[in-house]
């Protein structure tokens, strides 16, 4: 009796000793980003995932992601992805970087269905790789009232907000917004029937015909997607932001960066 | 500085908490200066047929309904984005969120806007009210309780015909309570009491304003709202133990303007003074009153000036429904007090 107790008195401290070290990387028992790490041991500093630690509304939540890790020379980062462990659908959004004028710094507003882990992962060009994690605490919301969204509608409405006085080599935040339910596909109308899947799959920035950064939109982005990019530039160049949506519709807004 | 002042009006969330600061700022002061309460005057028209406490309220609600209504009929703000103003409220929820907390307002003594200022002229009686608020509020909101408080708002959700007077009873109303008002003597001769209250009523739109003009953005929309007391004390709370996982907001700023508002008017006056509780009996009103303000300020959607004045100054009838059942529990217990 005594002996059962004392082993049992071991296994519960030894479990409680080692279930936060367990619970602490998540990203490492978590099957989709062990899918897209592919093996590769990725490096647990330089990427940054700021999150409010308690929202009261989980359908959008802020999030910003920035990448301030080293880089071999010449290596460059091609992509950021974020992933939900509490959603349904692992995916929130995911962005490619395709030109140096683009900074590694992005921010969105995202879905999250209830308390859990969100896990960003970012890769370079040659395969290095980068993990972080950040717990977010979703509660019921406060005082909250949706007026139910068209679940059908199209894109509407695109917004580009940039700085009122650009210069060269400065940072520049370009915010970006644009009217669409973002219907997941899996939410159920008042008669109990699943409402159709209507998502923006993809938003574009070109600058001077080229393009620079694309993000790649999920379930888990929030409804009117908004994303926030960083540009240095070093002349004044034109720019146009696209969306497209998944019956493949596609809205432009054309803008010109007028640095002084 | 001058580069610091552009910066600040093109960061409009800097712009709204600054402003906000000086709205609670100037609200601190004034209810302190005025000893601006509706319990009072609800307790000295009872027990000695005074009105003129709760004459400086209507003063207040007054300036609050004119100076909403005009920012609305200007085009400047639109309030039916508030959440005062809902076409399905759950009308009983409110009217007995609103009993609950009449009945602790007087039970504590104080409402929680004025536990604010009797904190900061020293009362600590007021620390346990506030913090008893807080933690019933944050229950209700998002804790424990949030259940029963969703389960109830489902249950007697009403469909209203209409979700707010139409705006030309503005006038009307307007004309009706300062007639009322000036109808006494005492009070219109008292420069300060009709300075207070019209101030005090003003600060309602400013508030609209500073959240609905200022804070105006398509990309990050800050939330329309104006004064209340309830959401913003527990907000505090939550504020003062995870700062470094969560924003500053409206309503802890508000908070904080009202205490050192409050502060300063106190301790310029000569009227800081330490108190605390004097029986048994005082604490357990502070703490149960509290706890009552806390659960019936959430489901009421807000507190005697969350909804009493401000509410009321979009007109919306969930907010009248409230204000009636705030005025409802509070004579309650005044008349249970006075019969013991």
């Amino acid at each position: 009796m005594f002996n059962y107790l004392l082993r049992f008195f071991w296994v519960t401290s030894i479990t409680l000793i080692l279930s936060p070290l367990v619970l602490a990387s998540s990203w490492q028992s978590f099957e989709p980003v062990k899918k897209f790490l592919d093996g590769s041991q990725p490096a647990t500093s330089g990427l940054k995932l700021d999150l409010p630690l308690v929202s009261e509304d989980g359908s959008s939540v802020a999030l910003e992601v920035s990448f301030e890790g080293q880089l071999k020379s010449g290596d460059q980062l091609e992509s950021i992805h974020v992933f939900s462990t509490g959603n349904p659908n692992p995916e929130i959004i995911e962005f490619h970087f395709m030109d140096p004028r683009v900074l590694p710094k992005v921010a969105t507003r995202v879905r999250l269905n209830e308390t859990q882990t969100v896990i960003a992962v970012a890769k370079s060009r040659e395969g290095a790789t980068w993990v972080t994690e950040r717990e977010v605490r979703v509660t019921v919301s406060g005082c909250l009232m949706r007026s139910d969204e068209d679940a059908e509608a199209g894109m509407q409405n695109p917004r580009i907000a940039l700085p009122r006085r650009m210069s060269a080599g400065q940072a520049l935040d370009v915010r970006t917004l644009i009217n669409h339910p973002m219907e997941t596909g899996l939410r159920e109308d008042a008669q109990g029937k699943l409402i159709d899947q209507n998502l923006i799959e993809a938003f574009r920035l070109q600058l001077g015909g080229e393009t620079v950064f694309r993000a790649g939109l999920h379930t888990g982005t929030a409804a009117n997607p908004y994303i926030r990019v960083q540009l240095k530039l070093d002349t004044s160049t034109p720019a146009v932001f696209s969306w497209k949506d998944q019956q493949g519709q596609e809205v432009q807004e054309e803008r010109e960066f007028q640095l002084r | 500085m001058y580069d610091w002042y552009l910066d600040l009006l093109d960061n409009h969330q800097l712009l709204v908490l600054w402003s906000t600061a000086l709205l609670g700022l100037s609200f601190g002061a004034l209810a302190q200066w005025s000893r601006f309460c509706l319990l009072r005057g609800l307790v000295e028209a009872c027990q000695q047929q005074s009105y003129q406490k709760l004459r400086l309220f209507v003063l207040a609600l007054a300036f609050a309904l004119l100076g909403s209504q005009f920012l609305v009929w200007q085009g400047i703000v639109d309030l039916q984005a508030s959440i005062y103003v809902q076409s399905t409220p759950p009308l009983l929820a409110l009217l007995l969120g609103g009993v609950l907390f009449g009945y602790g307002m007087a039970l504590a003594n104080a409402c929680g806007a004025r536990s604010l200022v009797l904190l900061a002229s020293g009362n600590l009686r007021s620390v346990v009210t506030l913090f008893a608020l807080a933690l019933a509020a944050g229950m209700t909101l998002s804790g424990l309780l949030a259940p029963v408080r969703i389960y109830l708002e489902d249950l007697t959700r009403v469909e209203l015909p209409f979700a707010q007077l139409p705006a030309w009873m503005t006038l009307p109303l307007v004309a009706v309570a300062l007639a009322w008002v000036l109808k006494s003597d005492q009070f219109r001769r008292s420069p300060k009491q009709l300075l207070a209250g019209a101030l005090i009523g003003l600060l309602v739109p400013a508030g609209w304003w500073i959240t609905g003009y200022l804070g105006a953005d398509d990309f990050e929309p800050v939330r329309l709202a104006s004064m209340t007391f309830v959401a913003p004390v527990t907000e505090t709370q939550q504020y003062l133990q995870l700062s470094t996982g969560t924003r500053l907001s409206f309503g802890v700023v508000l908070v904080a303007g009202v205490l050192a508002g409050a502060l300063l008017r106190a301790l310029l006056g000569r009227e800081f003074a330490w108190q605390g509780f004097e029986s048994i009996s005082q604490l357990q009103g502070s703490l149960v009153g509290g706890l009552l303000m806390g659960f019936g300020g959430v489901l009421a959607l807000g507190c005697s000036l969350g909804q009493g004045l401000t509410g009321v100054s979009t007109l919306a009838l969930a907010s009248m429904v409230a204000l009636v059942g705030i005025l409802f529990g509070a004579w309650l217990k005044i008349r249970l007090a006075a019969r013991a």
